[in-house]
């Protein structure tokens, strides 16, 4: 092989080179590394796995996981092994062209990247409005982009775009006293609601991922008068069903409808929860089937920062001095329980010091004009850089090998956590047009895959984010036309 | 002991020069070694030629950088031995990849094996070592002269491995320019 003589040749480099590189790898100490035979590595994985397998068939791995660290440890360091990768994915630019038609529209054929962890798809979008929610919109007529107006949605599939059927919505409602005429166009993919056009939202509110057409989300900013004569005002969540009409109004006889300056609000998968914060901080449980509403506040006996729904368990938080405690509270018995107590808040402070970096729960603040209930896990680094997930429903920590956190600053590091909440893509260190790293964490299988891309050709990319549960987007974009847009698709497969 | 005091037990050819050697660099030595042979007792056996190609090289040579003169003589037994077992790619460590990676730098149809002498090459390595950031360099020489993983060097460096392969996949365009305006290509 050729590329011995470069290898053979690299043991004659100056020795001052080698001092220093073998410094850097502290291969100067003096005790014997123990290092296990990888032939013994091999039969534990193969073990490992069969193990694994017949626990997913039989039993849940989660629970085999919560119970038996050993046997956790071993699982996550044959997955984070299993997913090392090699290629290097030189990011291209995609053809030019400002075709405004579907067919024009390029779509590289799905190749694998990273060990076949991940397919890859590059689409040239001339006139796209977005993509999200595993819909593209887009905008075929230049003169109604140029005006902001309606755009077509498609999905893309093997190298096709086939276009949604959309469909007006337009009903009148009376709800606490506030008249509303909502207006808008929509299409369902994925069994989701995705809104193609919305009159401007004067006293509604609609989040990014509303939800099935049966049950869509939308928020009513109601007003109203208080026996003192002062006019108060909320954002008042109700469903609806756009196949029907029928606006149901799920907080009706909880005593929500009478809570004041409401700010942010998540459902639960099954609609018998709901997450509720006033812009005060405040909190609230609804239960939708007892129809009882809860502080968040009382259930603890302190006030919580933020909370997570994580299915018949609320898990709470608060920050004292930068430092997390963590609880949670029973929905069933409303017992509550210690989580963790003392891990510093290690976001924005100096990078080698241990503590949480990720943990996003809800509160007052809609993230991304989104419905989110709150991280099921958080992220938590030691100085050395080494990772642990912390469990949020039962405090559990369990260490992440193979992932090192980004040597960069808080500001520098962008999250986005699935739509399914398992997932949490974590982007940093962009410089120029760059992003020094894109890694995708996977919360269920414990695992992190690293995207390997090389922006070699400047490629004006913007942030990374999910286009919906198991694929990363990254969109990039004319540098003088914004709405010509090349999309860089990656599903992940593992 | 420091590496003076180790260089005149050998001069004097006393062999606790060997013992002293064994018990500052034994780990060292094993590492760079199980790199290449990625087997424990193959590894052991380069560690033990290492010491024996010391005991003959001192004197008459008088290594300046003792770390950086067993460390060259570790890897070049353990090159060696690797070609000498030509084992499969699987279990066969770093190496395998390694040269997969560095046949990036040469084009398919070079005719490097005729016309370079190792010698020559090194030089020319030797200089392009020089044009790069000390971090790049550093980089490099874990991967391509330690056989280092990409998983353990950006753990050492505190990199993710995508910011590690990103920087050897340019470092090795860069040699392979280099290589062929020197004209080895």
């Amino acid at each position: 092989m050729k590329s011995e003589y470069i290898l053979d040749a690299m043991g004659e480099i100056d020795e001052e080179y080698i001092t220093k590189a073998l410094k850097r790898l502290s291969y100067e100490v003096t005790e014997k590394a123990e290092v296990r035979p990888i032939w013994i590595k091999i039969l534990r994985r193969a073990a490992m796995f069969i193990g694994v397998t017949l626990l997913v068939m039989s039993s849940s791995v989660a629970t085999v996981m919560a119970f038996n660290e050993e046997f956790r440890e071993e699982v996550i360091d044959f997955f984070i092994d299993f997913f090392h990768i090699e290629e290097v994915e030189e990011v291209p630019v995609l053809p030019v062209g400002t075709e405004v038609t579907t067919e024009s529209m390029y779509v590289e054929p799905e190749r694998t990247f990273l060990d076949g962890h991940i397919e890859g798809r590059y689409i040239h979008a001339p006139f796209s409005g977005n993509a999200r929610e595993g819909v593209f919109t887009i905008c075929t007529d230049e003169i109604e982009l140029n005006q902001g107006s309606h755009y077509d949605a498609y999905y893309e599939e093997n190298g096709e775009f086939i276009k949604l059927q959309e469909f007006t919505f337009s009903e009148e409602y009376s709800v606490l006293g506030n008249d509303f005429h909502i207006s808008f166009d929509w299409v369902e993919h994925g069994g989701q609601v995705v809104l193609t056009y919305i009159e401007a939202e004067e006293n509604y509110r609609i989040p990014a991922n509303p939800g099935p057409k049966e049950n869509m989300m939308i928020e009513l900013l109601c007003y109203w008068n208080t026996e003192d004569g002062e006019q108060v005002e909320t954002t008042y969540p109700v469903l609806l069903d756009l196949t029907t009409g029928e606006l149901k109004d799920v907080l009706s006889g909880t005593g929500a409808e009478k809570l004041e300056h409401l700010a942010n609000r998540a459902i639960s998968e099954d609609y018998t929860k709901m997450l509720l914060a006033q812009d005060n901080g405040d909190l609230y449980y609804v239960d939708l089937v007892a129809k009882k509403l809860y502080s968040v506040e009382e259930l603890s006996g302190e006030k919580a920062s933020a909370c997570s729904l994580i299915g018949n368990t609320l898990s709470c938080w608060a920050v004292e001095k930068d430092v997390y405690h963590a609880w949670s509270i029973d929905l069933i018995t409303f017992e509550r329980k210690e989580l963790f107590s003392g891990i510093l808040n290690a976001m924005g402070t100096d990078k080698d010091e241990t503590g949480i970096v990720y943990l996003s729960g809800f509160d007052t603040t809609v993230h991304w004009g989104t419905m989110f209930g709150g991280s099921y896990f958080a992220v938590e680094k030691s100085a050395d850089g080494s990772v642990n997930v912390i469990d949020m429903e039962t405090g559990d920590k369990i260490p992440v090998e193979g992932l090192v956190w980004p040597s960069v600053q808080y500001d520098d590091v962008i999250w986005d956590i699935s739509p399914d909440g398992k997932r949490l893509l974590i982007c940093g260190g962009k410089i120029g047009l760059k992003y020094e790293y894109i890694g995708v964490l996977d919360f269920e299988k414990m695992s992190y895959l690293e995207f390997a891309r090389d922006n070699v050709n400047e490629v004006n990319e913007w942030t990374p984010y999910w286009f919906d549960k198991d694929t990363v987007i990254i969109h990039a974009t004319d540098k003088e036309q914004y709405n010509v847009r090349d999309y860089y698709v990656y599903d992940i497969l593992q | 002991m420091d590496d003076n005091q180790i260089i005149e037990l050998y001069m004097e050819r006393n062999e606790q020069a060997i013992e002293e050697t064994s018990s500052k660099y034994g780990g060292f030595c094993f590492r760079i070694a199980y790199n290449i042979l990625a087997n424990r007792e193959d590894s052991d056996e380069s560690v033990n030629d290492t010491y024996l190609k010391v005991w003959e090289c001192i004197p008459p040579h008088k290594p300046t950088m003792f770390s950086a003169f067993i460390g060259k003589i570790t890897r070049r037994v353990s090159l060696n031995k690797w070609r000498d077992k030509n084992r499969i790619k699987r279990g066969g460590g770093q190496i395998f990849l390694a040269l997969d990676e560095l046949e990036e730098c040469i084009p398919a149809e070079s005719n490097i094996e005729e016309n370079v002498e190792c010698k020559e090459l090194a030089s020319s390595i030797n200089v392009f070592l020089g044009t790069l950031s000390e971090i790049e360099r550093d980089v490099f020489v874990c991967r391509y002269w330690a056989l280092a993983s990409v998983q353990e060097i950006s753990s050492k460096f505190r990199f993710s491995e995508s910011k590690t392969k990103t920087m050897l996949f340019r470092t090795r365009e860069k040699l392979k320019v280099h290589l062929q305006k020197g004209g080895f290509m």
